[in-house]
């Protein structure tokens, strides 16, 4: 680090290079400084800041430790053009004047820099520049050096903060003298670099303001012509010459040199740094240009007459070297130029040591001897370690209206276009928010968003509202007119403004809309909302972003307005000394969250995904949705998680919802067609699961793909235990199910030749797909369950012999007896009645025959009764159908949506009716109906058919064996007072379990069927495993329990029946099903704030980075998060 | 080779880095010592990985490259393990082994490293290695400022712990300045006790 030729050494600071500028410019008499913030350029223009501020703060500014300086006149100005034409003016009225700003913000200033050398300035105008390469904290990698050619003005390339401060000196002694802006560019690597300067005594304040006319201060055609000349003829000046020697030297130029290379920038410092460790230098002749315009080509000329083989180094564009060969052609000069493109040296990205070593030793053929440094590097073995990008702060309030936005919109965005910006609301393109399909240079939010809503528009249908996010301080800097531009094209568009009343990014500098007072916005605040309705806009609206039920209100009426809305969301920046003081603290409670609130066993899988935003689904509705449903209310016997179900339906991963219905059971598809639905029939208005489980199961790539069941029963723990089941229909099936992804060995045996039960054979071909019942059914099969068929308990093998040979018998070979009725049976031709189970398996398969005209008859009331008349009903040969019941019709105990059915076909009714007579006639029988109360005759009936479908029984299959069952008079079989679920009462054996209708409970349905198959299933673990986790399903089975004939709940009308989440999203978005869930990270992938941390499972606060603003309470949807009030002494953090 | 001494600090930006380099930089200035630092603010500062480089001694630039650190600052052990590559075998580091997880991680979607092994490995690797323990209470500020004086205590550190004392006291407002220095000394071993939750976490700039 040199000391340079300074004389006498007042003062020894060591400084960043941006403050080292700054140092520099104030010594240099600099009287006003215009600035818009901008990484990496902010320390210069902050160094000013807090020099005007100083007497506020009580701590003296870095670059003016003694606080003797006399601040000059300072602004953050609205955007660096503003701010480059005030400090233009400054040089007019004769005071020095500095502009500072980033590469982009020299783009926005270019107007006036190309302008301006063809006219007068009076006092020095020095603009300083940072570029950025690497992209550290900018959108692009502009090399700013070429505005100094466009521009036809110098410029000093820095190296290191020592040249930062002497270059800024310098700039203000030059730009008087040839009447020009000069520019000071610093790059990352100089500004940020920390270094101890020697720094001069301050100047006296001078008093030379004033303003004089002359004729280059009216720029018109005519004289530009001239002017340019002018210009050239001012860069040319020797007035240059001495700053030209002094920036662009020979550094080095050891005897034993034999190659040159020419330096610029921060490389320098890496070029001697490496030459020396390599020791190259003594073969390197080294010059550096730090002055590149007016370009040296006295002393570049000089080096290249020298050397044969020369290379240039500097970082992004090949300025320097495009000019060496320019220079070599000019003056004839045959050597060889190396540079961009040669020794890895790339116009792109920055430059280190490393990479400066590598092309030293390749330019000169040296080797490393190293091959890195002087001492041996350590060898750990380097895994891929998580990134870690930088995310908004803790409590930040742009997170809140990101969070606000994410709720008000659809889930997958469909409805808009999200048009973002930059600085720190920028942060919101990454995870866990998301929330950006644009984002490009700073303000072009605004013009996107306009921009696609008129090209979109013929196409759209008001679909894909662009909205526009932009921050505060860029709304100020290039949001306005395009605003405008907006109401006056008559755009279809939201804005929303991110006020958190800094320029953040940056370090919460002031901007116009800042609020007042010395400290931050010394001006007065310009408001935002005021300035936007007297743009034009008729929609204006500010919110608080912490208040979420407000936050997603706004946003959705500002996005119904036809026109251009504007959501002004102000909440101060987390950083700033006016942010407000904690509200809560916060605490997770353990007992809420990511628990599991379907009463699942722990070892049960869940095929709830935290990923696939079923979450914020859960979120959305918990927060937004008109009707809450306590999940209790639509519990399933099967205990299916309906709410991870619908939550994943709604995150439109029906994969998943699928997946969910089959971590219980298999049948999905059939439940979507004929379950009666007792989850939706507790209440009216109530989610239509069965809907759309018909829906999931209708996908049929995803209905096929059973990798998921294949793969937990494959990994399941082998037992050693075999289970025989009899029958099987669902109820069966579906102990099997549990059974043998527990683990088990499970054998069914079927009487039929076909496996499915009552189902297969009886529910007529319009209920239920068949063929895809089949693959259900077939389901068991290829996970490993052998079913033997043709095989009956009683006929082909005895009970005796089951409970012998396996560890657990399941009965689940329902009632297959019908109950007949002797006056039909003994009137009618057998060709001219049936049970309704016969009647339904001929219909079924079409072999059903009966002479045209015929009017049939159906006796009974329940479910089979309803199946047989409205299969009638479609038979071509039947005119007329009529039900005898001995229930009124509004108790029968079929289920009322089949008894609707009926009607609806046109099917007739004759509740409260018995059979009186019934005589056999030539085409059937006259049967006589009476009232069954007072025995009035109710109607006379000329049946071609009829159809007995009064109840069943269960045949004994027991009888005649030594250990018979003791069996209900229907032949059902009861339980075990004192045993696991579904064990049979015996006193001979503990190892009979009952599942379907055979149990006393007859459930009568499909669910209930499934639910007592899996209650069978936990009793047979109990009773083998000493396993103790409950039937989970047990309490919506037990609603289902009736005696028989006694009506079964009646379900009102759903929303709908058939349903797809696609077409009726916002019917769906009217639901919310309230549950803790244990696959619960709604906080973290959603929201994201730092605080919320997951420790070994479970999310914790951290306590250190919260702030207490408790938008996380709202956040949670399991109501884990609660507040507690700040405890005394309670500090944000950061205000310490 | 360098007639320098070199040192790099890692850890997540909020933790107060560039306040160390700025400490360092006046206490080796006290002792008459050169320095030059690197560093990078901005963007990353919002919670991102942070490093900076500082050179003790002659130099001309202040950027590392790999191998090229004899001293390593961790504030946080997934940080200084992505920063492992700047060691070399008479390498000597201090690093904090208590994880703040970052989204990725904590939304499941990433594994953090396992520390133990890694400082396991890596006193097998350099000169020395101090651990800072996991269960030490200390906001932000006052942790990094014990681990800079855990650092002062690593064989022949560049800057001893006098200097960087009175450097503490000179830049820190006086408010804050006992538990600053005496979170420092406690890192140091020469404090007795350190008050938990004296000073909550601060951001860099407001020091």
């Amino acid at each position: 680090m040199s000391s340079a030729q300074l004389s006498h050494v007042p003062l020894e600071m060591c400084l960043l290079g941006n403050e080292a500028a700054a140092r520099g410019a104030l010594e240099a008499g600099v009287e006003g400084v215009f600035a818009y913030p901008g990484t990496p350029s902010t320390e210069i223009s902050m160094s000013f800041f807090e020099l005007t501020h100083q007497p506020d703060s009580g701590s003296p500014c870095r670059i003016d430790p003694t606080g003797k300086a006399l601040p000059p006149y300072f602004e953050y100005s609205i955007n660096e053009k503003v701010a480059m034409e005030k400090a233009i003016a400054f040089s007019i009225a004769n005071r020095p004047a500095l502009c500072c700003m980033k590469n982009a913000g020299l783009n926005v200033a270019s107007d006036p820099l190309l302008n301006i050398p063809y006219q007068a300035l009076g006092a020095a105008l020095v603009v300083v520049v940072c570029d950025d390469p690497g992209c550290h904290s900018s959108s692009n990698e502009q090399d700013s050096r070429h505005w100094s050619e466009a521009a036809k003005v110098p410029l000093f390339d820095a190296a290191s903060p020592e040249e930062a401060y002497e270059m800024m000196r310098d700039a203000f002694a030059l730009s008087p003298l040839i009447q020009l802006p000069v520019l000071v560019r610093l790059t990352t690597r100089v500004s940020h670099a920390r270094s101890v300067i020697y720094a001069h005594s301050l100047p006296q304040p001078p008093d030379s303001a004033h303003f004089k006319r002359l004729p280059e201060h009216i720029n018109v055609p005519n004289h530009n012509r001239s002017s340019h000349r002018l210009l050239l003829k001012r860069l040319a000046s020797k007035s240059v010459f001495p700053f030209n020697e002094r920036h662009n030297r020979i550094m080095a130029e050891p005897a034993s040199a034999q190659y040159g290379v020419i330096v610029g920038g921060v490389s320098a410092g890496y070029t001697l740094d490496q030459a020396r460790d390599l020791g190259v230098d003594k073969h390197l002749a080294m010059l550096k240009i730090g002055l590149i315009q007016p370009f040296p080509q006295t002393v570049v000329v000089e080096l290249l007459q020298r050397y044969s083989q020369v290379l240039v180094i500097e970082e992004l564009d090949p300025i320097i070297e495009d000019q060496v060969r320019i220079t070599a052609q000019k003056y004839r000069c045959h050597g060889h130029i190396f540079g961009k493109g040669d020794f890895g040296l790339e116009p792109v990205g920055e430059f280190n040591p490393a990479l400066i070593r590598q092309a030293l030793c390749d330019f000169t053929g040296c080797a490393d001897p190293n091959a890195g440094r002087a001492l041996p590097r350590i060898d750990i073995p380097t895994t891929e370690l998580p990134v870690r990008p930088p995310i908004l702060c803790a409590g930040c309030p742009h997170r809140a209206t990101y969070y606000g936005l994410k709720l008000a919109i659809s889930q997958h965005r469909q409805d808009v276009i999200l048009c973002g910006d930059i600085g720190c609301l920028g942060l919101g393109a990454l995870p866990p928010l998301r929330m950006m399909d644009t984002l490009h240079h700073m303000g072009m939010s605004l013009s996107m968003a306009q921009g696609l809503d008129a090209a979109l528009a013929r196409h759209n249908d008001g679909r894909d509202r662009p909205v526009a996010l932009l921050g505060d301080g860029t709304f100020f800097h290039s949001g306005i007119p395009a605003l405008v531009n907006a109401v006056y094209t008559r755009a279809r568009m939201t804005v929303i403004i991110f006020d958190n009343r800094a320029i953040a990014m940056t370090g919460g500098q002031p901007h116009p809309g800042a609020p007042g007072g010395a400290s931050a916005n010394p001006f007065g605040e310009v408001a935002i909302e005021p300035l936007v309705r007297g743009l034009g806009v008729k929609y204006v609206a500010t919110m608080d972003p912490l208040d979420l039920d407000q936050t997603c209100t706004e946003i959705h009426q500002a996005m119904a307005f036809e026109g251009v809305s504007v959501l002004i969301s102000k909440s101060p920046c987390v950083m700033l000394a006016t942010a407000s003081e904690p509200r809560h603290r916060v605490t997770v409670d353990p007992a809420l969250c990511r628990r599991c609130g379907n009463q699942d066993a722990p070892d049960l899988h869940c095929s709830q995904s935290a990923a696939n935003g079923s979450g914020l689904a859960r979120a959305r509705g918990n927060r937004l949705a008109p009707r809450r449903i306590d999940a209790r209310a639509q519990r399933c016997p099967a205990n299916i998680c309906n709410h991870g179900f619908f939550n994943a339906i709604m995150a439109q991963d029906y994969q998943a919802a699928l997946e969910i219905v089959r971590d219980k059971m298999a049948f999905a598809g059939a439940c979507g067609e004929i379950c009666h639905r007792p989850c939706e029939s507790s209440d009216d208005n109530l989610i239509p699961i069965r809907a759309l489980k018909a829906f999931a199961s209708s996908i049929t790539h995803h209905h096929e793909d059973l990798t998921n069941v294949r793969q937990r029963v494959a990994s399941a723990k082998k037992q050693s235990y075999r289970v025989v089941v009899v029958g099987s229909g669902p109820a069966g099936l579906s102990a099997a199910y549990d059974l043998i992804q527990a683990g088990y060995a499970v054998t069914v045996l079927e009487k039929e030749s076909q496996a499915g039960g009552l189902l297969t054979q009886v529910i007529p071909d319009y209920r239920l797909d068949k063929r895809r019942y089949q693959q259900e059914v077939q389901l068991l099969e290829q996970l490993g369950v052998d079913i033997r068929f043709n095989t009956a308990l009683g006929r082909d093998v005895q009970l005796t012999a089951l409970t012998d040979s396996y560890d657990a018998v399941i009965l689940a070979s329902g009632l297959d007896q019908a109950v007949s009725l002797p006056l039909v049976e003994s009137a009618m031709a057998p060709e001219r009645w049936y049970f309704a189970n016969h009647f339904l398996s001929e219909f079924n398969s079409n072999t059903l025959e009966l002479e045209p005209g015929t009017t049939a008859l159906v006796i009974g009331g329940g479910n089979s009764a309803m199946d047989a008349a409205r299969a009638a009903g479609r038979h071509p040969a039947v005119v007329r159908v009529v039900v005898s019941c001995i229930e009124r019709v509004e108790a029968m105990p079929a289920f009322a949506e089949e008894v609707n059915a009926a009607l609806t076909e046109g099917i007739e009714i004759i509740g409260h009716s018995e059979l009186h007579s019934c005589e056999a006639t030539a085409r059937g029988a006259r049967v006589q109906l009476n009232s069954v109360s007072g025995g009035e005759a109710l109607a006379q009936i000329e049946a071609g058919v009829i159809v007995v479908a009064i109840g069943r029984h269960a045949s004994d299959f027991s009888a005649g064996t030594k250990t018979p069952l003791s069996r209900a008079v229907d032949g059902r079989l009861p339980e075990a007072n004192d045993g696991p679920p579904a064990c049979v009462a015996s006193h001979q054996h503990h190892n009979i379990f009952v599942a379907g209708d055979l149990g006393q409970a007859n459930h009568q349905s499909l669910i209930g069927a499934i639910g007592s198959g899996k209650r069978a299933a936990t009793g047979v673990r109990h009773r083998l495993e000493n396993r103790t986790a409950p039937y989970e399903g047990e309490e919506a089975l037990a609603a289902l329990q009736r005696p028989t004939l006694q009506p079964l709940p009646q379900c009102n009308a759903p929303p709908a029946l058939t349903i797809d989440p696609h077409q009726d999203q916002e019917l769906l978005q009217k639901f919310a099903l309230i549950q803790t869930c244990a696959s619960c990270n709604h906080c973290i992938d959603d929201f994201g704030c730092p605080s919320l941390v997951l420790i070994n499972g479970r999310i914790t606060i951290d306590q250190a980075s919260c702030t207490g603003c408790g938008l996380c309470i709202d956040v949670c949807p399991n109501g884990a998060i609660q507040a507690v009030p700040p405890a005394p002494g309670d500090i944000r953090p950061g205000k310490a | 080779m360098r007639q320098s001494r070199t040192l790099v600090i890692t850890g997540i930006g909020g933790q107060g880095i560039v306040y160390l380099v700025k400490l360092l930089c006046e206490a080796a200035l006290s002792a008459g010592i050169q320095v030059g630092a690197s560093e990078i603010h901005g963007l990353s500062q919002r919670g991102g990985s942070v490093n900076a480089c500082m050179v003790f001694g002659q130099s001309a630039s202040t950027l590392l490259g790999p191998g090229e650190a004899d001293y390593l600052i961790g504030l946080e052990p997934l940080e200084a393990q992505r920063n492992q590559g700047f060691l070399h075998r008479d390498s000597r580091a201090v690093i904090d082994t208590r994880p703040v997880y970052p989204f990725s991680v904590n939304s499941g979607s990433a594994r953090y490293p396992d520390t133990r092994s890694f400082i396991a490995l890596l006193h097998t690797q350099i000169a020395q290695v101090l651990p800072i323990d996991t269960a030490l209470e200390l906001r932000a500020t006052l942790r990094s400022l014990y681990t800079l004086g855990r650092a002062s205590t690593l064989d022949d550190f560049p800057v001893s712990a006098r200097f960087l004392g009175e450097a503490i006291t000179r830049s820190t407002r006086p408010e804050r300045r006992a538990d600053h220095l005496d979170a420092f000394k406690h890192g140091c071993g020469q404090g007795t006790t350190v008050p938990a939750n004296a000073e909550l976490a601060s951001h860099p700039t407001e020091h």
